[in-house]
């Protein structure tokens, strides 16, 4: 196995997936000879040319436009938009067009494609570099939302992805692109879309004495989590951690399986709370564990506000606004 | 790859007018089978907008004026092309072969239709026939006809795309991003717009020259015209040249004017003939004129007197039984509301599925 970071593992399935299946294109704004702005694309030009690799004009809308023109025609693209902030101007194809082709025209029409995009804050990337649009998505019927949190899920779950029949935006935390390092194996794999994972596990035992707390978390905001378990376990409070990896659809039966256990949850994510994807967890929880549950949930979120750029830090749900939601909620 | 727009490109447009480009490109059964459709779609759409009247159906999209077009784009495709219509160009995929019973269950959304009763009237699947399924959202499928047209190209297959659509829809950021695309990537692209002038803005062509792409103006009520450019545009394209924008002048005939106000239940009772002259004496109407070409070609006479009757009786009939048909198959039932939001049916969606209490 090799040691990857999330931008390596990112490339190494594209690559591995660009040589298995020659129907894979790859295109956006300079991800063809520069590479990508995050060099995410780095190497495929050179490799797989013109025709599989293209840059585009910048425009979202024609990107994505074409894209599905593409994949109706039996392609698979894979188009890059190179931040989620910027997504908006091609925001009616998703809605309007890629999510509902299936169902409009009865199953004769479908169009299988992944669109890649770097999301959320911590990177001094200000108001249009750094939000969390994910809810936006998981609210259209017809699309599947993931994002991965390190490199070993980001490399299946893109394979996964990229193979399934169903057209998928694949949310990649920018903050942790290099920050996130770990284990990749070498070839393909995938991981399955609609599973969860459990990254840190209560005791049954522990979890009976009543100071179990279960959190939910994705992409960057998991880092936080974990080191806000860490820091509550000195004060006695253990924390089940749910990396929910697919958002979309969701692995409800693992999130309710931690919650029936510890009777507790917190719910943490980037993107303002209103209507949030915090919103939808809380009432699914409230639906399958309501006779479980000791406490009230929690959302530890950002704000309900424009995403700031000098005051990132002070937005971002970080550990220290973590933990004293962990410690009220054990203690309620 | 990324030449920028070449402007000598403008300069080359297909030519339109010309009589020899059109003998050239059309032949006696051409223009037969033309005006066959023409007609066809004409009675459909005249039928169409009285059952929206008597709210048998929802919406309808009329095409009444516009049929030349719309059939001679789609007729101009060669077998292996595809068709990217909006709502107003569901003729389309008559033209290409989708048989009007289908047409008709999709416009009622019965239990037979292809769509499950998801979409609107005038939306119909037609993939067999390698049309794409119209969007709601005018201009949207623009872009898409790009896409499609380059993913041909990358794949070294001798297909090209036509994407129909009206004015309107050349106002739309789809349209103006389709044809940047198509400028710079030279896929093997056809753009037929409708443009009855109604939106204030310089000609549509105009806009194609901007980003580089060949254009031509046809007139819009002249049907072997527009067969004869779309043509050209496509072996043009199959010659590697790229796009073409053929902008099409219209007089579509408004269904709630008084000219058919009177005219469809009548008229449609009296056999429908006189539903194929409305332009009255503006020489507009294209089935008025290509009947007169018809009528009129010296080498041979192309149709017969009393064809008119004889199409019409036979579209009428064909017609009445796809309505009969549609209305007795009745609506899907209410749980394929969760077929093809996805490949397979999702957890949440099986549990909505199968709690819901339904109506009947």
């Amino acid at each position: 196995m090799a040691q990857m970071n999330l931008v390596q593992a990112i490339n190494d399935a594209l690559r591995i997936e660009m040589k298995r299946d020659d129907r894979v294109v790859v295109m956006g704004e300079d991800v063809g000879r520069v590479g990508g702005v995050f060099r995410v694309t780095a190497g495929l030009w050179d490799e797989f040319g013109d025709d599989r690799v293209i840059d585009t004009p910048l425009s979202e809308g024609g990107i994505l436009g074409t894209a599905i023109g593409m994949a109706l025609y039996g392609l698979v693209p894979v188009p890059e938009i190179q931040f989620s902030d910027f997504i908006f101007p091609g925001y009616d194809q998703i809605v309007s067009e890629l999510a509902k082709m299936r169902w409009r025209s009865g199953g004769e029409y479908a169009a299988n494609m992944v669109i890649r995009t770097p999301v959320g804050g911590g990177i001094r990337g200000g108001l249009y570099h750094s939000q969390s649009p994910e809810s936006l998505f998981i609210h259209v019927a017809g699309l599947k939302v993931v994002c991965p949190s390190n490199p070993h899920d980001a490399k299946g779950l893109l394979l996964a992805s990229i193979r399934d029949p169903d057209p998928v935006l694949f949310f990649e935390p920018k903050r942790i692109y290099r920050a996130a390092r770990g284990e990749v194996p070498e070839g393909d794999y995938t991981v399955d879309l609609s599973k969860a994972s459990v990254v840190r596990e209560v005791k049954e035992s522990d979890a009976q004495k009543g100071r179990a707390v279960t959190i939910l978390a994705w992409g960057a905001m998991l880092y936080e989590a974990i080191s806000a378990a860490e820091q509550a376990a000195e004060q006695g409070i253990a924390c089940e951690i749910v990396d929910l990896r697919t958002l979309w659809p969701l692995d409800v039966e693992t999130i309710a399986n931690s919650v029936k256990k510890t009777g507790r949850v917190i719910v943490v994510h980037e993107a303002p709370k209103t209507c949030g994807f915090g919103a939808e967890l809380v009432a699914l929880v409230n639906e399958h564990c309501f006779t479980s549950l000791e406490a009230p949930p929690v959302r530890v979120t950002g704000f309900d506000t424009p995403f700031p750029y000098t005051l990132e830090m002070d937005y971002l749900p970080l550990a220290h606004r973590i933990l004293p939601a962990i410690v009220e909620t054990a203690r309620f | 790859m990324h030449a920028g727009p070449d402007p000598a490109i403008s300069d080359e447009p297909p030519h339109a007018e010309g009589s020899a480009a059109r003998a050239a490109l059309s032949t006696g059964a051409d223009a037969v089978a033309l005006y066959r459709h023409m007609v066809a779609l004409r009675l459909v759409s005249a039928r169409m907008v009285d059952l929206q009247r008597s709210e048998k159906i929802a919406f309808h999209a009329s095409c009444l004026g516009e049929e030349a077009v719309i059939a001679a784009a789609a007729l101009a495709a060669r077998p292996n092309d595809w068709v990217f219509p909006g709502a107003r160009e569901w003729g389309a995929a008559l033209v290409r072969g989708l048989p009007l019973a289908n047409y008709m269950h999709h416009a009622f959304g019965s239990s037979a239709d292809a769509a499950k009763g998801h979409s609107a009237p005038d939306h119909p699947p037609a993939r067999a026939y390698r049309v794409a399924p119209a969007s709601g959202v005018a201009g949207a499928h623009v872009p898409q006809a790009v896409g499609a047209a380059w993913a041909a190209k990358i794949k070294k297959e001798d297909v090209a795309t036509i994407a129909i659509f009206g004015e309107g829809a050349s106002s739309s950021g789809d349209f103006h991003n389709a044809v940047n695309f198509a400028g710079v990537f030279k896929p093997a692209v056809v753009f037929v717009c409708r443009n009855d002038g109604r939106e204030r803005f310089a000609s549509t062509r105009e806009r194609a020259i901007a980003y580089g792409v060949a254009s031509a103006t046809v007139d819009g009520s002249d049907a072997l015209a527009v067969l004869a450019v779309v043509r050209a545009a496509l072996a043009r394209a199959a010659e590697g040249k790229g796009a073409t924008l053929v902008e099409a002048i219209t007089h579509p005939i408004a269904s709630g004017s008084p000219a058919l106000a009177r005219v469809p239940q009548e008229a449609w009772a009296r056999g429908g003939v006189e539903l194929l002259s409305l332009d009255h004496g503006a020489n507009v109407d294209p089935i008025v004129r290509l009947r007169r070409v018809l009528e009129s070609t010296q080498r041979e006479k192309l149709l017969e007197n009393g064809a008119d009757e004889a199409i019409a009786r036979e579209v009428r009939a064909a017609v009445d039984a796809a309505v009969s048909d549609a209305e007795r198959a009745g609506p899907p039932a209410a749980s394929t509301i969760f077929d093809d939001v996805y490949a397979e049916v999702p957890a949440h969606l099986r549990v909505q599925k199968e709690s819901s209490p339904w109506r009947r």
